[in-house]
């Protein structure tokens, strides 16, 4: 392209541009692209990346990757942590919102579940029944929300302009630690759906510890904690964990947890989990199955080399190390509000002037 | 609706039942219709597997609107016995859009919404079969379609399942004022699902098309996908100086393909598809039933 050339923002022109000018880049510092992986890049980036919202306004995806491939790799491993950038799977707010819809479609399926075969004698009564018991059953649903991200105020205007009958603004309460008063207030219920946005690991939802003075083991997570809190309000209730995402290892620990604690805890209550979107390891992390970090492969290698820059805290020494992601969940998620950290550090820790790709704000509860 | 449109006297409503199976009983008054050519035994190739929907009530086998411009064809079966509370029970599968899209029509046109007489569509699995053949503008009508010129302001709401090279050849024809891309939900969110959104960064590109215009179409609530596009389509001018023309090009999941198609036929819009497009096999499992009402 001459210099001269006008280069128009956000034109088809500007995008083959930015194009080459980001496989030229990425040659000079190493990285062989294809013109395909380029194309993708350049588009996720101009769509999706730059709008990350840690990002100091004006800076850009594409000159943060070329500052953190450089300034922290080697120059024979960038080709390694850019295989990373290739797996990225990054959630916008669009798709959040979409998400927040999706989760509560999700439940309604899962009371049509609940309430079995509906016997009606034509096509016109059976979708009239079946609408009538779907709403007499939502309008006894609270959904508590888990976490402050996740979009709980599009989620309530979703469920009330689809079901503008049932609901009442009782139905939705933004947070589940709440003052007991409060929850005398709340319309008849028979089940209560925790919402929460990402469950990474399943650790911050259920998980086993041992009392540092006593040395006896507990329960604790927001389950549990949900269960202190609202106890005396939830004898029979149905209890539904409803995250929009969960990792494949966040959906194990939970399916073998949950039965766990209620035998240690004698919960009489129905807990089941309902997640929208599973995610896997990540494929630049994991074996062929998806299943497990396979610690033999260059990825995963380089997590591990450049863990010593990260700085633990009581919640990684905990778990033994997160080079791989909290829990060793091994995602390359991330969200535009935040990075998650069951992504590996590399990608967001800015601890010894490590230049983190997606800067993250830590917000342990 | 956008100022310039007539109301209309009546409304769509669109159910959705998860099911293989019917889960109501159906009565005698119900008509499942077979379309010919399409849909007649001798000319479909059926796997062994292939399991029609259990019907208990009449079968009529009726010429396709696409044999000499035959028309009226749902206007005849609810004549014939004054017909009332009742579905019409419709397969898609071997059908061409063009046909089924003008069989929609003809429902519309043919149903007093005082006689309640639905729709019942099966709604089969997977993704539909889409061609890459040459595309054509047309609209819907009572005898089939109508070829279209193309308008002066266009919006286009192309489904990213489609080809690439067949989506970018179509958009520089149309040459759209906007572009609203359709994606199928479900397969963007899982690991590789932004390889059919950046599949298409050419057309995007070309055509400035604005992330916030993305829909998301979700297979598993075919009723809110089918509402957001129809009152979408029906808000448009059209009439006066600022007529624009919605213009679909349907795509992807099964569901998702006929959900897009309905809320365009019934909406008056345009299309641009291939003209010869057969999207659904006659072998395909049933995902679910469609029931589609035309009420006061």
């Amino acid at each position: 392209m001459a210099p001269s050339q006008k280069i128009i923002p956000y034109s088809a022109s500007s995008f083959k541009f930015q194009k080459e000018r980001f496989k030229k880049k990425l040659i000079q510092i190493g990285i062989d692209i294809s013109d395909t992986d380029a194309t993708k890049i350049t588009f996720l980036s101009r769509r999706k990346y730059d709008r990350y919202e840690l990002l100091p306004p004006g800076e850009t995806f594409y000159i943060r990757l070329l500052q953190w491939l450089t300034l922290n790799f080697k120059r024979y491993e960038r080709e390694t942590a850019f295989s990373i950038v290739k797996a990225l799977k990054f959630i916008d707010d669009y798709e959040l919102k979409e998400l927040s819809i999706c989760s509560f479609e999700n439940i309604k399926k899962q009371i049509l579940l609940e309430i079995g075969e509906i016997t009606a004698s034509n096509w016109y009564s059976y979708i009239n029944i079946r609408n009538n018991i779907l709403e007499s059953e939502l309008s006894k649903t609270i959904f508590v929300a888990c976490a402050d991200d996740i979009k709980f105020d599009f989620f309530r205007r979703h469920a009330m302009y689809a079901h503008p009958k049932p609901f009442k603004k009782d139905n939705f309460i933004e947070y589940y630690k709440i003052n007991k008063s409060s929850l005398k207030e709340l319309p008849e219920y028979n089940r209560i759906i925790l919402v929460d946005q990402l469950s990474g690991s399943g650790t911050t939802t259920i998980r086993k510890e041992i009392d540092e003075k006593t040395n006896d083991e507990f329960w604790t997570g927001k389950i549990p904690r949900f269960f202190k809190i609202w106890n005396g309000f939830i004898k029979n209730k149905k209890i539904y964990y409803s995250p929009y995402i969960i990792s494949y290892v966040s959906k194990k620990n939970i399916s073998e947890r949950i039965p766990q604690w209620i035998e240690d805890e004698v919960i009489e209550n129905d807990v089941k989990c309902i997640s929208t979107c599973n995610i896997p390891i990540s494929p630049c992390i994991s074996n062929k199955t998806n299943t497990d970090i396979d610690e033999t492969i260059p990825v995963a290698k380089l997590c591990k080399k450049y863990y010593k820059y990260f700085k633990e805290d009581e919640h990684t020494k905990k778990v033994g190390g997160i080079p791989y992601g909290y829990g060793r969940a091994g995602l390359t998620l991330i969200l535009q509000s935040n990075c998650p950290n069951s992504t590996p550090p590399i990608l967001w820790h800015s601890y010894e002037n490590w230049y983190p790709l997606f800067p993250r704000v830590i917000h342990h509860r | 609706m956008e100022s310039g449109n007539i109301p209309e006297k009546f409304t769509i409503e669109l159910d959705y039942i998860s099911s293989d199976t019917s889960p109501f009983s159906q009565e005698t008054s119900e008509r499942r219709i077979i379309f010919h050519p399409h849909q007649t035994k001798s000319i479909l190739k059926y796997n062994d597997s292939y399991q029609p929907i259990k019907f208990t009530g009449s079968i009529y086998k009726i010429n396709c609107t696409c044999l000499n411009n035959n028309f009226n064809i749902i206007d005849n079966i609810i004549n014939k016995k004054s017909l009332q509370d009742t579905l019409l029970w419709i397969d898609p599968r071997a059908l061409p859009t063009i046909c089924f899209a003008s069989i929609i029509y003809n429902w519309l046109y043919s149903i007093n919404p005082h006689k309640n007489i639905s729709l019942g569509i099966i709604a089969p699995k997977n993704e539909s079969k889409c061609k890459n053949d040459k595309f054509l503008l047309w609209k819907s009508s009572l005898s089939g379609a109508i070829e279209k010129s193309k308008p002066k302001y266009s919006v286009w709401y192309p489904s990213l399942a489609r080809n690439n090279q067949s989506l970018l050849k179509a958009s520089k024809y149309l040459d759209p004022y906007d572009v609203y891309p359709l994606l199928d939900f479900s397969k963007i969110i899982v690991e590789t699902g932004e390889n059919e959104l950046t599949n298409h960064s050419d057309m995007l590109e070309n055509t400035r098309t604005r992330t916030r215009h993305f829909i998301y179409l979700n297979s598993s609530n075919p009723k809110r996908s089918f509402q957001k596009l129809y009152n979408t389509f029906k808000a448009m001018p059209r009439s006066g100086p600022l007529t624009i023309h919605p213009t679909l090009t349907p795509g992807g999941l099964t569901v998702n393909f006929l959900i897009t198609l309905l809320a365009g036929v019934l909406s008056e819009s345009y299309f641009l598809t291939p003209s010869n497009e057969i999207p659904i096999d006659a072998n395909e499992e049933i995902e679910g039933i469609i029931v589609l009402r035309k009420c006061v």
